[in-house]
């Protein structure tokens, strides 16, 4: 398999320098914070390549793997990925795409798919032979490969996150094309491979998303509805972009609520506030002193009073002529009665002086 | 070592206002005032524990009450000590006690 892949991988193509790799209804849902979802899905293929972004881009690209490529099925680092249009997509990270779904569909290997500038294109096999890796499947939504970039992160979780289809995606292709099948639970986990490549797939982080279109040959950038959902456990995921998609352009949506853009400055800005229903926290205080600034007050009268406990009287409560120096057996205190049991002990008040082998004493605090 | 505890009572801060007029006029050097202050301190601890044998009662209302370095200080008002003889009223008193159970070395007052 890896031999298989560093063929394919290193097969270069007309654009020179890259090394283009056209996989056939492979879906790996991946999820960077800069790129978008890439779906792309190809008519006659069973396995669709989804990239989703963590970004809600909502485009997904869908490769398919050529023929006789069984899970799991490992993209090295640096590996550019192209669609069926011809977009090309960079593997940042070395993913490992493996199958863990409950339902792979055993049918044949679909057909090929139009390349348009891709000398390899093979469609490949139907996971009979990929061992089910049991994972949470999701149960409307279509394959999914997850792509993530810690291998210890549970599938589980991962899983959930990809069972989400967008609302304008058709309902899975197992149903409709026979030679697809779904890849709800196919784990797309990045593995270190130590392979340089120069192109880059765009990092899969958690949460990709797996929604492809019944079409086979879509190449569309789509806004997945879900991809909000997606986990961004993944770190630092680096995203060289070489390809043509601009990712930040879906930032534009974003709006910045924090920063430069802190409605929660000096200025009261009522607008911002109610729209972005943000509310500083100095505004909020304002807000709330100026309702109840009155009360406020009221209360800090006595607040501020009862805060003056005898900050005068703490260095000269001490200064007295009657102490008595002493030995304690037992201080116990009840709530607020207080017990002494002293002993050998030296008193000295009223102008005179006392001894005791034992006192016994009550005070209430 | 003793508690230097009784050094703060009439007869010690007697003692060390002589001890430090002998250092005045030189009669005596500063080290045999500290030593003077360690038998003073022997002679007392032992003196309560083996030659008094009285018992006193006090009630009062407890105004401030302190717990450091397993010393405490409690400051009272009102206090009445009862003992068998007599009845002694006090508006306020300053009681400083340092553990009975354990006589370890106690830093001078």
């Amino acid at each position: 398999m890896k031999e298989w892949m560093k063929e394919c991988w290193t097969t270069s193509d007309s654009s020179g320098s890259r090394r283009s790799f056209s996989l056939k209804l492979w879906r790996v849902s991946v999820k960077t914070t800069i790129h978008p979802t890439l779906f792309c899905s190809c008519q006659q293929t069973s396995r669709r390549l989804s990239i989703n972004p963590p970004n809600n881009c909502g485009s997904v690209a869908t490769f398919s793997l050529p023929p006789g490529i069984t899970y799991p099925v490992q993209i090295p680092a640096g590996v550019t990925l192209q669609t069926a249009s011809g977009h090309f997509y960079k593997v940042n990270v070395p993913v490992m795409v493996t199958r863990g779904a409950q339902h792979v569909l055993t049918r044949p290997a679909p057909t090929r798919i139009e390349q348009n500038s891709n000398p390899v294109s093979r469609t490949m096999a139907v996971a009979r032979s990929i061992p089910a890796h049991l994972s949470v499947p999701c149960p409307p939504a279509p394959s999914s490969c997850v792509a993530s970039e810690t291998p210890p992160n549970p599938p589980q979780p991962l899983h959930h996150q990809l069972c989400q289809q967008t609302d304008d995606k058709p309902s899975p292709s197992a149903s409709d094309s026979p030679s697809e099948f779904n890849l709800d639970d196919i784990e797309f986990s990045p593995q270190p491979i130590d392979m340089s490549a120069s192109s880059f797939f765009t990092p899969p982080a958690q949460g990709p998303r797996s929604d492809y279109p019944q079409d086979g040959m879509e190449t569309a950038l789509k806004e997945p509805d879900g991809a909000a959902e997606e986990s961004t456990a993944l770190p630092d995921l680096k995203a060289e972009t070489n390809h043509d998609i601009k990712l930040e352009t879906q930032l534009d949506f974003i709006t910045q609520l924090d920063g430069v853009a802190d409605s929660s400055s000096d200025t009261e800005e009522d607008d911002d506030d109610e729209d972005l229903g943000l509310v500083g926290e100095e505004e909020f205080l304002g807000m709330i002193n100026g309702n109840e600034e009155e009360e406020l007050e009221e209360e800090e009268d006595p607040l501020n009073s009862g805060d003056d406990v005898s900050d005068q009287d703490i260095p000269e409560i001490f200064d007295t002529e009657n102490v008595i120096v002493c030995q304690y057996d037992k201080i116990h205190r009840s709530k607020n009665r207080w017990k002494f049991y002293l002993k050998d002990g030296v008193m000295c008040y009223g102008g005179k002086d006392y001894v005791f082998s034992k006192a016994v004493g009550e005070a209430e605090w | 070592m003793a508690y230097q505890l009784y050094r703060n009572t009439t007869l010690g801060n007697s003692l060390q206002e002589s001890l430090d007029e002998l250092i005045q006029s030189q009669q005596i050097t500063p080290q045999l005032a500290l030593q003077v202050l360690l038998q003073f301190d022997k002679a007392i601890n032992t003196a309560l524990a083996n030659r008094v044998r009285n018992r006193v009662n006090f009630r009062g209302s407890l105004n401030t009450y302190r717990f450091c370095d397993n010393v405490w200080t409690f400051v009272l008002n009102d206090v009445e000590f009862r003992e068998v003889t007599d009845l002694v009223k006090v508006d306020k008193v300053k009681i400083v006690a340092c553990d009975g159970k354990n006589t370890g070395s106690n830093a001078a007052e």
